[in-house]
């Protein structure tokens, strides 16, 4: 009753007296642009437009890469625009910002209210309380559309294919840094250090908050005694594709414990209703087998779903239970080309909802877009008058706010939903689409709802975990040191001067003295690389994060040219065969290789 | 046209000038001289610079006449209606357009399937673009740029182009809910633009309305006044009540003006821009969906560009390529607080 109480008084809040009147909105989005090769252009967010030439939105802007991105019209002419930064800031599309244009037709705003916005000089709308309120409404409308998301996603999976090529060595040089430098995060063997001995909170109402036993590390918790569970692959994080089996075999160690087992059980947290979970016990341990079963017209847009998976094991004599735990990814194992559209028809024949359901409702959240399909011409839908109309209702709460569609294109369309305040957390609706045409004829769809709580926003927390001592603590066995030009006249590989041409030197331990890893920060190479990266109008941050990249890798290879000076002298004064020490020649040869290597990528 | 042809026919003309008669709001026919035309302020306000110096870019201008354009077609449609008895005004300038025009959103033409007046909506819209049309001219030594904005539309009586296209600020349009502007003085930003502005216009013949059916014209110019700082646009008055100058009807059809409106702006100032690439782009994005169709010719040797707005470019695009994503939705209550 609380809900509806307050549900009617949002609905006196969207009445005519309490509205500005209405918008329309556009969304495109076009494919990027391909090169020569054929290969799409993703723009990469980092860079701007300026710097990145031509977009394919060009020909559609007033001025190549200047504004006009999102624009307003008021009877069809551009009285307003703003530039690509509101799909990047405030709609998180950084990957489509440079190809996405959102248009926004402020017709049917009550003529107060487009007085209020529109000046003299056509020269942009006034910013005040209805142009606040007409772009929260567009945030409201696309910050959460599964296209948009879809393609954000397919962008950056694509840019990051694309960068695979150039990355492999940086990547390799990134991964043996974060092992080496000072402040490089130290992974943990093995992936079992989550839980703890009272976390059990919030897993279900069936299990109750007591200790339990894991595999972990010793900062984890108090000392117990096993059996634990070990689970097989060992990774935390399982990605299991649509209609694959998956098996997660579960043990005890020690293994001869595993006939002591008096229960077990397994829960998903969240629950996946298409997720199907069998166990097989064979005496030895369990096979745990997961399959997620795509509902018919399922497309890529639902994933990727996340779930936890919890296995709890009761062995005889042991009060606490054992837990295992894995983080589940379920996702297709590449994005596939929608499936092609149904066969549309003049006399359409069914109308269904595609969205998993019950579908997640927040309460003055972003809109719900419920996905639907039908089998009729996109024309029916449009025209004077238009033969077929849709409309929805809520079948549980009369006072819903009358949902709006977006207009079909291949059979495909949407319906948004905007869940008012008010409305209870868990709280199921049904809603019902109708579909009028000619004669009478209807098609029906319905489906559920869910009234969800926002979820909650990242913010700093306090929490225990297995971490590296802070670097405060920690004796590096080398300095890392930086030379400028002026300092030229300094020792380089043991004697000075340092040219243009040396991208850096190590200089050996001595008593009391570490190794130090020398660094030119005025080699021309890198000044080159510099300068072309400011000229490409890279970002601030974009230059300082490609440099650090740079010094960290060039700082890593004088270690490991260190490392393999130290063992080929040990092997020359032990007289093995074949060894040799590299000559200081050699090894300058070598450091500028890499500079000139690294320099160069730097600029990709 | 150009400067030179301009300037030419001025000093042919009789002219008092502008230093010499300065116009009185209170008394206009102080220091009129019968039988000479005068440099008239436009909308009869001498301040009137701060009205008109409202272009922004070179761009913008030219997508206010031409939005100038289709009211003027929209407007014959309606007072040909009213002679025919009365009728509820169109609610809307898109009301307007289905009503006389029988045009969808040019938007939807890429997808619409009905035929419209026996033509597929396409090849409809295409023939209803001749009716305005957008001329750019790149002539004379040392070369400028020319800009016409023609149309077919209603026109105005030589005796009342003073106090409709060349006013400032008293719109007619206030309560016609079919027509696009409001301020009624969008257009005027071109004097800005541009070093002379020659208007033509001739009334549609059977919305007279007991007018006379010759053909008004007159030409615009920025006006510094020695001395003051307080500089102003002025056109070429015939009559201290501010009309202009006019040609007897049978002047009209020798150039093709059965009706409608004709502005030219000699030597456009586009800045370093080269406009004969960037008038396309431009006024399909300023004009993103304009309610009618236009007409852009920019060469001599090239075919006019029928202009629909970046609105049909982009729906074109998606009814073509499977990879573009373009979703529209219903109309979105914008909520209070």
């Amino acid at each position: 009753m609380k809900a509806l109480e307050l549900d009617k008084t949002f609905t006196s809040g969207v009445g005519q007296q309490e509205s500005y009147g209405t918008v329309t909105i556009r969304v495109v989005v076009l494919p990027p642009k391909k090169n020569e090769e054929g290969t799409p252009e993703i723009q990469d967010p980092e860079e701007s437009l300026a710097e990145s030439g031509s977009g394919p939105l060009d020909s559609y802007l007033e001025r190549p890469r200047g504004e006009g991105y999102v624009v307003f019209l008021v009877r069809g002419q551009r009285h307003d625009s703003r530039d690509e930064n509101f799909v990047q800031s405030e709609l998180d599309f950084k990957f489509l910002k440079s190809r996405t244009m959102v248009i926004i037709n402020v017709d049917g705003l009550a003529p107060e209210a487009i007085a209020e916005l529109v000046q003299g000089s056509r020269q942009g709308f006034y910013e005040g309380v209805v142009y606040g309120a007409i772009l929260d409404r567009v945030v409201a409308v696309l910050k959460k559309d599964p296209d948009l998301m879809r393609l954000e996603e397919d962008a950056e999976q694509k840019l990051a294919e694309l960068r695979a090529g150039d990355e492999v060595v940086r990547k390799k040089l990134d991964e043996l840094i974060e092992g080496h430098l000072p402040g490089g995060h130290h992974g943990l063997p093995g992936g079992e250090g989550k839980g703890s001995q009272g976390g059990m909170q919030g897993v279900g109402n069936s299990l109750s908050t007591q200790e339990v036993v894991v595999r972990a590390y010793p900062t984890v918790g108090d000392p117990a005694s096993g059996p634990i569970l070990e689970g097989s692959p060992q990774s935390e994080t399982i990605v299991i594709h649509p209609n694959e089996e998956y098996s997660l075999a579960v043990k005890a160690v020690p293994e001869d414990a595993w006939p002591a087992l008096k229960s077990h059980q397994i829960k998903l947290e969240p629950t996946v209703p298409e997720m199907g979970a069998k166990v097989e016990d064979d005496g030895l341990g369990v096979t745990i087998k997961l399959v997620f079963t795509e509902p018919k017209d399922s497309e890529d847009y639902d994933y990727p779903i996340k779930t936890k998976l919890t296995f709890y094991a009761n062995f005889d004599g042991k009060p606490e239970p054992r837990l295992l735990e894995r983080s589940l990814i379920i996702r297709p194992k590449a994005r596939r080309p929608p499936p092609p559209p149904a066969k549309l028809v003049e006399d359409p024949t069914f109308l269904r909802v595609a969205s998993r359901q019950p579908v997640k409702l927040v309460p003055g959240g972003p809109s719900c877009h419920v996905r639907l399909r039908w089998d009729g011409e996109d024309h029916l839908a449009g025209g004077w008058p238009p033969l077929w109309t849709f409309t929805a209702r809520c079948l549980s709460l009369e006072s819903f706010p009358s949902p709006v569609f977006s207009k079909p294109r291949n059979g495909r369309f949407e319906l948004l939903l905007d869940a008012p305040h008010g409305l209870l957390t868990g709280q199921s609706l049904e809603f019902e689409v109708e579909a009028a045409g000619p004669g009478g004829k209807k098609l029906l769809a319905v489906f559920s709802g869910e009234v969800i709580e926002p979820p909650p926003a990242p913010e700093p927390r306090k929490t225990k975990d297995t971490a590296p001592a802070g670097t405060s603590e920690r004796q590096p066995p080398y300095k890392l040191l930086e030379v400028y030009k002026k300092d030229w006249d300094s020792p380089c590989w043991g004697s000075p001067p340092w040219t243009e041409a040396d991208g850096g030197c190590f200089d050996e331990p001595k008593e009391g003295v570490p190794l130090k890893l020398i660094i030119n920060k005025d080699a021309a190479v890198l000044q080159a690389a510099r300068e072309q990266m400011i000229a490409r109008q890279l970002s601030e941050g974009s230059i300082k994060e490609r440099l650090g990249r740079y010094e960290a890798h060039v700082y890593f290879h004088l270690y490991k040219m260190y490392e393999y000076f130290v063992a080929a002298k040990k092997a020359h004064d032990n007289d093995e065969p074949g060894a040799r020490v590299p000559s200081e020649l050699e090894l300058r040869g070598e450091i500028n290789r890499v500079a000139v290597t690294l320099s160069s990528l730097m600029d990709r | 046209m150009t400067t030179r042809a301009v300037e030419s026919l001025l000093t042919e003309l009789p002219i008092v000038g502008e230093n010499e008669y300065i116009f009185n709001p209170k008394d206009p026919y102080e220091g009129w001289r019968e039988g000479f035309f005068h440099w008239y302020p436009v909308g009869a306000e001498r301040g009137n610079a701060g009205r008109i110096k409202l272009a922004g870019s070179a761009f913008n201008p030219i997508g206010e006449r031409t939005v100038n354009c289709m009211e003027s077609l929209i407007e014959m449609k309606r007072q040909l209606e009213l002679k025919n008895g009365p009728a509820d005004a169109p609610k809307d300038p898109r009301d307007a357009v289905k009503r006389y025009f029988d045009l969808p959103p040019l938007n939807e033409v890429p997808g619409w399937r009905q035929p419209i007046r026996g033509m597929k909506a396409r090849e409809y819209a295409r023939s209803l673009a001749t009716q305005i049309r957008v001329y750019l001219k790149r002539e004379g030594r040392p070369a400028e740029y020319t800009i016409t904005i023609e149309d077919s539309g209603i026109g105005q009586a030589p005796e009342n182009v003073h106090s409709t296209l060349l006013s400032l600020g008293t719109s007619d349009k206030a309560d016609k809910p079919y027509l696009i502007g409001v301020f009624g003085q969008g257009g005027s930003s071109a004097y800005q633009a541009c070093r002379y502005s020659w208007i033509l216009s001739r009334r549609h013949p059977e919305l007279l309305n007991g007018a006379g059916g010759g053909v008004g014209w007159t030409v615009i110019k920025h006006v510094f006044p020695k001395g003051r700082r307080d500089d102003y646009y002025a056109y070429l008055a015939a009559h201290p009540d501010g009309r202009v100058p006019s040609l007897p009807v049978s002047t009209a059809n020798p150039i093709g003006l059965k009706h409608g409106v004709r502005f030219t702006h000699v030597k456009y100032d586009f800045g370093k821009t080269e406009p004969a690439r960037r008038l396309y782009s431009a006024l399909n994005h300023l004009l993103f969906d304009p309610v009618l169709p236009y007409e852009l010719y920019t060469g001599p040797d090239r075919a006019p560009d029928p202009m629909y707005g970046n609105g049909y470019r982009l729906s074109k695009l998606a009814a073509r390529d499977k990879d573009v994503l373009d979703k529209s939705f219903e109309p979105q209550l914008i909520t209070k607080g």
